[in-house]
């Protein structure tokens, strides 16, 4: 029963309308340049290193390449 | 499953009882109560920590979705060692020798207002150590107006701030267009950010514009329409130029006669990159054209009173300029591109016709085995008439301007840290005289080291 309760509860916080954070976009940038999945234990340093860059260069994670992530700063106009 | 829950109960029990969850708990938790699950005695029940958690999670994600600026910046040091001969053909030349050192601070604050619309902003600041109040536009008659606006805070008139960037930009969400409006990043382009190792920072090749202006941008995106790894851009950009009193609002700008309080220029621009080519790893083809009519030059000295022969003169004209370049050639690090530029004017009423070229080559190549060392060349060559606007340079040396000159450029480059890039170079410029503007010919060479600090 207590199982039960601990399960309803964790599936209510898990299952709430949550919005793409860092870490779902870095776990999908490695995902489609080296079709890998970010071990747990690297998601800090990866994030890390996908955000704290200079946008237009690549930075390697998990021995993954992949683009800066850090938002262009509007030095180019456009998408 | 038993074993995962466990573990889920111990991980909360650590982040629940964690300080942080104490200090808030003794301020807003109600007084334990005894639930359907196990209660502790002295404290509330799982459950009603598992709904603090959530509380918590969610705060932390309205924070997140509430945070809508973003802060970055520059902060650059440079010494700079300036020789220059200079005088009229013919005539005894003036020795010029300066060594300063000068700063360049720029604060960048982006806003997403909403998920399509952006704002930008740069405040910047470039001195020269220890030295306040300099003007570079006082000796540049009306032309000092388009001057001042197009050179931002990188005139070196000392510590005040300078909006050198401030535009807003609508992402439409069901087509690739981007409208913007404001005053534009339209200086330090390709390839000028690969002289400090950095990849493209500017929307206009250098080449084109090195300046910084104020108008309305469309970008239309055909990307989508292209196989992957292709990005083809349409960029249109209008910039008005506006003669009026300086001193009164109401009144028009007067040089011999009234003055048109607006002139119009126009710019368009394809964009075209492919990624992953078979010897490189990126290629980019800019090609843009602008144009303008009866735009007044205005440029020496004073203006004529109303009535008199005007002092300055007006031009139609336009410009062609192309970018070239390729990345990464070989997979060794290997950069290279060439940057033209071909200005065409005819001066109003004179029978003066302008037409001329310059070219400007790049090529630089990081060393792997000099940790990174980047070592590289320019070359610049440039006609009679020659006109770039070139007003955000930080060298002293007039290196990418002059009528009638053939130079060299030699830099090295290095991330020394992270964040930090530090580079020397050495400049050679030999220009003849050129029109009315240029009457003086020169030899110029300049050494610099510069430091540069991201954050």
């Amino acid at each position: 029963m207590k199982r039960l309760i601990y399960i309803a509860i964790l599936s209510t916080i898990l299952g709430a309308p949550a919005y793409a954070g860092k870490v779902d976009t870095v776990k999908k940038a490695v995902k489609d340049s080296c079709n890998k999945e970010l071990p747990d234990s690297d998601l800090m340093e990866a994030i890390v290193k996908a955000y704290d860059c200079t946008a237009g260069t690549s930075v390697k994670v998990a021995d993954c390449k992949i683009s800066c992530l850090k938002e262009n700063g509007g030095f180019v106009v456009g998408k | 499953m038993k074993t995962t829950t466990q573990l889920a109960l111990l991980v909360l029990t650590a982040i629940l009882s964690s300080p942080a969850f104490a200090q808030d708990k003794s301020a807003t938790a109600a007084p334990p109560a005894p639930t359907t699950a196990t209660a502790s005695p002295a404290g509330p029940t799982v459950d009603e920590k598992l709904e603090k958690l959530s509380e918590r999670i969610l705060e932390l994600e309205a924070q997140n979705q509430l945070n809508k600026v973003r802060i970055s910046g520059v902060f650059i040091s440079r010494y700079e060692h300036l020789i220059n001969l200079h005088g009229l053909p013919g005539a005894d030349k003036t020795r010029e020798d300066l060594s300063p050192l000068s700063m360049h601070y720029g604060l960048d604050m982006a806003f997403d207002a909403t998920k399509n619309l952006k704002f930008y902003s740069t405040l910047g600041m470039s001195k020269f150590f220890n030295n306040e109040g300099r003007n570079e536009s006082l000796s540049a008659g009306y032309y000092a107006t388009y001057q001042a606006t197009e050179t931002g805070s990188y005139g070196f008139s000392g510590s005040q701030v300078i909006v050198d960037r401030a535009y807003a930009s609508y992402e439409f969400d069901d087509t690739p267009l981007t409208l913007a409006v404001g005053r534009m990043p339209t200086n330090y382009g390709p390839p000028a950010n690969q002289i400090d190792g950095l990849p493209r920072q500017g929307t206009y090749p250098r080449f084109s514009f090195n300046s910084i202006f104020d108008g309305l941008a469309a970008v239309y995106d055909f990307s989508s329409k292209l196989p992957v790894d292709h990005t083809l851009k349409l960029r249109t950009f209008y910039q008005p130029f506006t003669n009026i009193d300086q001193a009164d609002r109401t009144k028009q700008a007067v040089d011999g006669q009234q003055l048109p309080s607006r002139t119009d220029q126009y710019v368009v621009m394809m964009d075209y990159s492919k990624q992953n080519l078979s010897f490189a790893e990126r290629l980019d083809l800019i090609v843009m054209h602008a144009w303008w009519k009866e735009f007044y030059d205005g440029y020496s000295g004073a203006q004529a009173p109303l009535g008199s022969p005007p002092a300055g003169e007006s031009e139609n004209g336009s410009d062609n300029s192309y970018y070239l370049g390729f990345e990464n050639i070989g997979d060794v690090g290997l950069n290279m591109s060439w940057s033209a530029l071909n200005y065409k004017a005819s001066i109003i009423g004179s029978g003066v016709d302008k037409d001329s070229w310059g070219h400007l080559l790049n090529i630089n190549y990081k060393i792997a085995a000099l940790d990174n060392l980047t070592i590289g060349y320019e070359h610049i060559s440039t006609q009679k008439y020659f006109y770039l606007d070139e007003w955000t340079r930080m060298n002293l040396i007039p290196f990418y301007y002059l009528q009638s000159a053939t130079g060299n450029h030699i830099y090295f480059n290095k991330l020394l840290t992270k964040k930090i890039i530090g580079t020397i170079g050495y400049y050679y410029l030999e220009a003849g005289a050129g029109d009315i503007y240029q009457p003086e010919e020169s030899n110029a060479q300049s050494w610099y080291a510069q430091i540069r600090f991201d954050f």
